[in-house]
């Protein structure tokens, strides 16, 4: 038994290595590209002739939806420009989990290199934001919130957040396969089964909370500029 | 270590590739097709604001357009009851003047046919008289009531006075004289009357004698437009006035106008 999917080495040249973590993150990229291209690819034909929604664009319509939904209840109310990240977020992290329901399957979100990986793209995605909204000299005055004496404290709480984003959604999947791999060994019949739909549940909401706390971060960091912008454009 | 740092980047860059497929894939498209949507849907309701606002007002045309039918109805309506009003008061005005009309030609006919049948049975009741007097005088006087008749005729023809004879002094020989009598005269009886009335007018040569039983009684000479008579008349006179003179006459029946046929 391996802690991580890192551990499953299929090619190695130096420090470059080609492990399990990597592939089924490919097969995944692979698999969520094809069902959105499949989903799209009549679409605009679609749309223009006015012809009847199929179901599974409905689904894919109303995913996007939400997501974009969710985003403004957050405190973005131009949640197209947010979509592209937060959306793909969480449907890595949520198609990551819904695989589990197949045999021999590892999710990538299992490993801590993409738990940490996922973090780091918040990491810098905040201020990445912050600075395209407010501009650079505003977006650091805000470290230095309510007081300068602050700026030691909201460094360390950024660090602390994305840390605890990795870990918390590395070990809530990780745990989840370590226990199900447990028990699968001392009772092979009822309770893996329940404890695999119980995983599922806990990979989607962890999915949704890693999408929601990105966007908490994001919005934090634009908020009320953005906030203000919009009143602006309204009024 | 759990930490691969490899790894980590590889997943980030495969992170960003995703994103990037995705946002190709099916941000933009979804997105296109749902602002498509949205903006057709928009297009509708304006299009259906546009057709709402038309129908409302074309239902504040047909309302208005209504209001004024009914004005104009209730004009027509007005019209038509005051033209029946005037056409009934006219056709009451006619049937009263048409029934006034027929109670005067009743009243008028009943009242010709009174003065017919007053004249009838006056004629009838001096006729009657006349002839029972004529009987009486024949029968139980042995007399000729036209005998003395006439004889009283000549009396008053000789008793004329000048005015009375001037127009007839004035006719000239050949003019006729009729000698008119309810009954036929015997030749003695016309040879004594030629005879009286020669000795008054003496250019009177050419007498002819007619029977007029409308006379009843007595004798008219008639020559050239002038007569002279002596007969029932005066008495005729008297019992048509006294007949005239009944209390109670029955007026005839008029149907009036609001009677049925």
């Amino acid at each position: 038994m391996h802690l991580s999917p890192d551990q499953v080495i299929f090619w190695q040249w130096g420090w470059v290595k080609l492990n399990l973590t990597i592939v089924t993150t490919w097969i995944l990229m692979v698999l969520i590209t094809s069902l959105a291209w499949l989903a799209t690819r009549d679409l605009e034909r679609a749309v223009s002739a006015d012809a009847p929604v199929s179901h599974w664009r409905s689904v894919v319509e109303w995913v996007v939806s939400l997501v974009l939904q969710q985003i403004v209840e957050v405190g973005l109310p131009r949640s197209e420009k947010y979509l592209a990240f937060i959306g793909t977020l969480f449907l890595f992290v949520a198609s990551a989990s819904l695989c589990t329901v197949l045999p021999v399957y590892e999710p990538p979100t299992g490993s801590l290199s993409t738990t940490t990986a996922l973090a780091l793209s918040v990491f810098f995605a905040v201020p990445y934001f912050g600075i395209r909204e407010q501009g650079m000299w505003r977006y650091l005055q805000h470290y230095l919130q309510p007081v300068p004496i602050m700026l030691p404290f909201n460094i360390v709480s950024e660090l602390s957040r994305t840390l605890a984003l990795a870990v918390r959604l590395f070990g809530n999947m990780m745990s989840g396969g370590m226990i199900l791999g447990i028990l699968l060994m001392i009772t092979p019949l009822f309770f893996p089964v329940a404890l695999k739909l119980l995983g599922l549940l806990t990979g989607m909401v962890q999915a949704y909370i890693f999408g929601i706390l990105a966007t908490v971060y994001i919005a934090a960091a634009v908020g009320s500029h953005e906030t203000r912008k919009v009143f602006v454009t309204k009024g | 270590m759990l930490i691969d740092w490899f790894t980590v980047l590889a997943q980030v860059i495969n992170f960003l590739v995703l994103i990037a497929l995705l946002k190709h894939f099916l941000y933009r498209p979804v997105l296109k097709a749902i602002a498509a949507r949205e903006q057709r849907i928009a297009h509708e309701l304006s299009a259906a604001k546009n057709a709402a606002t038309a129908a409302q007002a074309e239902l504040a045309q047909l309302t208005q357009e209504r209001q004024t039918l009914q004005q104009q109805r209730e004009a027509v309506l007005a019209a038509t009851q005051e033209t029946a009003l005037a056409e009934q008061s006219r056709v009451l005005a006619q049937a009263h003047v048409a029934a006034q009309r027929i109670q005067e030609d009743g009243r008028l006919g009943a009242q010709a046919e009174f003065q017919q049948l007053s004249s009838l049975i006056v004629q009838r009741t001096c006729g009657e008289v006349l002839d029972l007097t004529r009987r009486v005088v024949s029968d139980l006087a042995q007399d000729d009531l036209q005998a003395h008749m006439m004889t009283v005729f000549l009396g008053r023809l000789r008793q004329l006075d000048a005015s009375q004879r001037a127009p007839f002094d004035l006719l000239e020989v050949s003019t006729p004289w009729h000698v008119r009598s309810a009954l036929p005269l015997s030749t003695a009886q016309q040879q004594e009357l030629m005879a009286g009335v020669t000795a008054v007018f003496p250019h009177a040569t050419t007498l002819v004698f007619e029977v007029a039983p409308s006379l009843v009684c007595g004798i008219a000479l008639l020559a050239g437009g002038y007569k002279l008579t002596w007969n029932t008349e005066d008495y005729l006179t008297q019992i048509r006035q006294n007949l005239l003179a009944l209390p109670q006459w029955p007026e005839p029946a008029v149907a009036t106008a609001g009677e049925g046929s």
